[in-house]
């Protein structure tokens, strides 16, 4: 009777997720069809800072950000949901709490007019919202609209970029850093390039958490708030992380001063096949020379016009080439195959029975409902939940950060977390990797446990879970106690599965195709993925 | 729900993606990003769009691949310290069929891939200069990263690509991981015949 009744619980939480999902698919299906041109970006956050944010938010020191602007959300496909359309008085609205929730409270019901809705959460919390702001850019009826709905509308002057809101937000939490820093002038030119392009309105609302008269922060209820164009919020939290990551990290930062606008690290280079120009041959002959003379790394693309100088200094610090010679020859020289006796796998019986039972499982059940999932929720729908998911999954990667001392990573995490939770309404969209190439940096308790030198033990392929070994199976147990989902509904584990079945079947969906390509190109598909995942798992932790 | 970490689609856009030039450059970056621009400038070439220009479409992504990838070098890795023992004639027939196994998966798939965007993360040169690693991300239209790594190696023709790693995962190492299971626990001979078979299999070649 028991078993029965958590056995139901699941299965409703599970069915409920997934409708609520679907419903946002379909939305953003729908914006599709409808086309773009509205979806850009009138989109409305609430956001509610109730307790938790303020820890968090630690910038990207080093790294010079692109201009500034929000509106065209490229992945706006949720945005036609979340927009007040021709005439919805308030449409509808994404709720979004950090005070643990991440996200939890989304809920999306776009094409009914009704006011924004608050989502209860647990009592103890949840944080009083005594003193809202609403803040509008741009023009158009929408704006005007839904602000009107909550409290008295307002214009903001127009060139004022609406990410400012979110800049004001940190003035709240950081109010005292703001005299100390310097202002940045690439910082207002890629503000003001930002104006320029901003043409679309967008919204955001915004919930502080104290009442507190601030002439400073974003204020009370009705004051209007006007952030200024030379506004350097930013820099005020960049010196903040400075103190905190103190040490090298400044010199990172200084360098990256000097070099100005343009020094993106490599790993932000995003190169645009569309647009790319060829490389002119001045330039490639300069890194020609660079390699030769130093038989280092070089980096990054002319798309980013950094001196190479530069480039190779911060790529030579951020990751992990291969760094000896030895090792292009050991891997040229390594003709004794001998690569594979590096997996022990004494349950090699179990194992392969196993993996007979994944595959049917996938054949006979995960991939006919996946597949019927996804004819529901349309692609963009279902990346867009996968990045819900993987935003409300921060903390495990924050934390795995730390542990392994990449605290430049934390704070690139967190960074992320919060452009995408803000901007990127509730983690739906990935602001910070499209607009700012801003890329996460995962990591998880295997590789924490692999860093601290732990090998990984016998290769086990587990049913449901796939290709694993006892390193990282341990490591996935880790990571539970930092899964939000946990955190959020203690008392409610068959929720938490079933919101966990949703997630993977999600990814699934994402993911046909997969398996079924493995299974073509592979002469024995058990050696295949057992020597896929080692190398795999071996590359993240060298990482 | 096996997920070696999206390799396999990955290893599709890595094969076509993989084309350096014979061009006299020294630089490797370069010559990675031209070929990947001319592999996907033929995807989204809109003359050669649709199903009835997909065997004109394939054959020139394809030349240019061949052209770049040295699928000898990677055959002759692949079957490690087997490949001595083998005959020319044999050499010959296992290069022509790994090729193909491999041709045909990735052109599957950079099809399926042609709108992914590519990083570039930098690249390493031996102090002698005779093999190089460039580094790439391969965002796709899910909105994955995918990290592929170019293994180079200078010959006579120029610069050329040894061995493709998707996500940490090196495609030599791994096929010759499954080649010498096969060998081992049967016979090279079974090894070609599996081959072949999944050559047949194939719908890229006629």
């Amino acid at each position: 009777m028991r078993i029965r009744e958590r056995y139901d619980r699941c299965l409703l939480a599970f069915v409920l997720v997934t409708a609520l999902f679907i419903g946002a698919g379909a939305v953003a299906w729908a914006g599709d069809l409808h086309g773009s041109s509205f979806l850009v970006a009138d989109s409305m956050v609430i956001y509610n800072t109730g307790g938790g944010l303020g820890e968090g938010y630690v910038g990207r020191p080093h790294v010079k950000k692109a201009p500034r602007n929000v509106e065209p959300f490229d992945e706006s496909f949720l945005g036609d949901g979340y927009s007040s359309g021709e005439q919805n008085s308030s449409a509808s609205t994404v709720i979004n709490s950090t005070n643990g929730g991440l996200g939890e409270g989304y809920v999306g019901r776009p094409h009914k007019k009704r006011a924004p809705r608050q989502i209860a959460f647990p009592e103890k919390k949840a944080a009083p919202i005594k003193s809202t702001v609403i803040y509008t850019t741009g023009e158009g009826p929408a704006g005007a609209a839904s602000a009107g709905a909550i409290g008295e509308g307002w214009k903001p002057a127009e060139n004022d970029p609406s990410l400012d809101a979110i800049k004001a937000f940190m003035h709240r939490i950081f109010p005292g850093l703001k005299k100390g820093e310097p202002a940045k002038p690439a910082e207002s030119a890629g503000q003001e390039k930002s104006t320029a392009e901003s043409k679309s309105p967008s919204t955001v609302i915004y919930n502080t958490d104290t009442a507190q008269p601030d002439a400073a922060s974003a204020g009370a209820v009705g004051k209007r708030w006007q952030p200024s164009t030379d506004d350097h919020s930013f820099d005020s939290i960049k010196a903040f992380i400075h103190k905190i990551f103190s040490g090298d990290e400044k010199a990172e930062a200084a360098k990256s001063e000097q070099s100005g606008e343009q020094s993106a690290s490599p790993s932000t280079v995003i190169y645009n096949t569309d647009t790319a120009q060829p490389e002119t041959d001045e330039l490639s002959e300069r890194r020609g020379r660079r390699s030769l003379e130093s038989g280092t790394i070089v980096g990054g693309s002319e798309d980013v016009m950094v001196p190479a100088e530069d480039v190779v200094e911060t790529e030579l610090g951020e990751d992990d080439f291969l760094d000896s010679e030895d090792e292009f020859d050991d891997e040229f020289n390594d003709e004794t195959g001998t690569d594979d006796q590096a997996v022990a796998d004494p349950l090699e019986g179990f194992n392969r029975a196993m993996f007979v039972v994944n595959d049917r499982l996938y054949f006979w059940f995960l991939r006919p409902v996946a597949s019927g999932y996804s004819r529901v929720v349309p692609e963009p729908g279902r990346v867009a939940v996968r990045r819900f998911f993987t935003n409300a999954f921060m903390p495990i990667r924050f934390a795995n950060n730390v542990l392994q001392f990449k605290f430049k990573y934390a704070g690139i995490e967190l960074e992320r977390f919060v452009i995408n939770t803000t901007v990127g309404v509730a983690g739906f969209m990935d602001p910070a990797k499209s607009r700012w190439n801003i890329l996460p940096h995962a990591e998880d308790f295997g590789q924490t446990l692999g860093f601290y030198g732990m090998g990984p033990g016998l290769y086990i392929n587990l049913p449901f879970f796939g290709p694993s070994n006892i390193r990282d199976a341990l490591g996935m147990v880790g990571d539970l106690f930092l899964s939000p989902t946990a955190y959020i509904l203690p008392n409610d584990r068959e929720i938490v599965v079933g919101i966990s079945a949703y997630n993977k079947l999600n990814e699934v969906s994402l993911d046909i195709g997969l398996y079924e390509d493995i299974k073509r190109d592979a002469l024995d598909p058990y050696i295949f993925i057992r020597n896929a995942y080692h190398q795999h798992r071996e590359s993240l932790i060298k990482e | 729900m096996k997920k070696p970490g999206r390799v396999i689609p990955v290893l599709l856009i890595t094969l076509i993606l993989s084309g350096i030039s014979y061009a006299a450059s020294v630089e490797l970056t370069p010559r990675v990003r031209s070929t990947i621009d001319s592999a996907l400038a033929i995807l989204n070439e809109s003359a050669l769009a649709g199903e009835s220009h997909a065997v004109e479409r394939r054959a020139r992504v394809l030349a240019l691949i061949e052209e770049t990838i040295d699928f000898k070098e990677m055959s002759r890795r692949s079957l490690g310290i087997h490949w001595r023992k083998r005959t020319e004639a044999e050499k010959q027939e296992f290069v022509g069929l790994f090729s193909a196994l491999l041709e045909a998966s990735y052109m599957d798939q950079i099809e399926t891939n042609f709108d992914a965007r590519v990083l570039y993360k930098g690249e390493k040169l031996n102090k002698k200069r005779t093999r190089g690693l460039v580094r790439t991300v391969v965002v796709t239209r899910k909105d994955t990263e995918v990290p592929i790594d170019y293994r180079m190696m200078k010959k006579a023709g120029g610069w050329v690509a040894y061995d493709i790693v998707i996500e940490g995962v090196s495609l030599v190492s791994n096929y010759r991981t499954q080649f010498n299971q096969i060998i081992h626990k049967s016979s090279y001979a079974d090894l070609i015949k599996n081959l072949r078979e999944k050559v047949k299999k194939s719908t890229i070649r006629p």
